[in-house]
């Protein structure tokens, strides 16, 4: 293990030479302002949900506990799959670097698809986000989630195509490990909308 | 060494998958709701500490990565606190049907 890590403090010294970290502490910045954006929203629905002394806990049970468990588990699992993406790029193995990079990208739609099913089946019982204060939030919550899972994809998507076109030649930059770091960031997040939409009763 | 550290990665989700679950079990064991609500999120927060320490690489960056991580959740926790007198009391007191649907 800690040849690992010596291993890796290496290279990370080399990317600095490269001006590395700079877009990676960009990155982190960037991260650390996302927490106060989702925590805006978090603070107020956590707060209001307190204020209505238990009163969603019903509303709650109407969401599916079963395909958001699903959802968690293509999240998780697409997390693996881009840091592994990541391990392969910087060691120039890149239809290893290729194909985690799809698998991390197909998660990703599936767990949109997947959310898509919970939102239609929700609407046809006339939870629409104007049937409540729960609901409201509900929508808001998980639609900027969403919103990120689709930036995440996009910016998987760019990377995949450069991999494909660049074959051998692909450059294990600064730009595979901030796309990893924003993907992991918005499993994060879902990491907790998940107990506090779905779970708590 | 690359080979190690994937098999180390795989070791992290497998942990991440069997916390999921630890959590949606909590839901239907005969817990308090106090319990089961502490339950699940210390569950949540010891993921997202995998994911950022493994994951994220948080445990092999300098203590400037660590912080802009850290600073910020700890800002946020001070904002749902400071805002329980003025959403959760009031509110809770005064208004409490306006919040209950």
């Amino acid at each position: 293990m800690s040849e690992a890590s010596v291993m890796t403090e290496g290279s990370s010294a080399h990317h600095a030479a490269e001006g590395g970290p700079k877009s990676k502490m960009a990155l982190w910045w960037f991260l650390a302002s996302e927490v106060m954006v989702f925590g805006g929203f978090l603070a107020a629905y956590i707060l209001f949900r307190e204020a209505a002394h238990g009163a969603w806990n019903e509303l709650a049970e109407h969401l599916s506990v079963p395909l958001a468990t699903f959802n968690t588990l293509l999240l998780l699992t697409s997390s693996l799959t881009i840091v592994k993406a990541l391990d392969a790029a910087k060691a120039g193995r890149h239809i290893a670097a290729r194909n985690n990079l799809a698998i991390t990208i197909l998660l990703g739609i599936g767990f949109l698809v997947v959310k898509g099913i919970e939102y239609s089946t929700e609407i046809s019982h006339g939870f629409t986000p104007l049937a409540g204060m729960f609901w409201s939030f509900y929508y808001t919550l998980t639609g900027l989630h969403g919103l990120h899972v689709i930036v995440g994809i996009v910016i998987n998507l760019s990377m995949l195509v450069s991999i494909m076109r660049k074959g051998e030649r692909f450059k294990a930059g600064n730009r595979v490990e901030a796309a990893g770091l924003y993907w992991h960031f918005v499993d994060v997040v879902w990491v907790f909308l998940f107990p506090l939409l779905y779970l708590s009763h | 060494m690359a080979h190690k550290a994937g098999m180390a990665y795989v070791a992290v989700w497998a942990w991440l998958v069997i916390l999921l679950f630890v959590s949606v079990a909590a839901v239907y064991l005969p817990f308090g709701s106090t319990i089961t609500t502490a339950l699940i999120f210390l569950v949540a927060t010891v993921k997202a500490v995998l994911i950022g320490t493994y994951f994220m690489h948080l445990r092999e960056e300098s203590r400037l990565v660590r912080s802009l991580a850290i600073i910020p959740v700890i800002l946020f926790l001070i904002m749902l606190v400071s805002l329980i007198p003025d959403i959760v009391v009031n509110t809770g007191v005064h208004n409490a049907s306006a919040v209950s649907h």
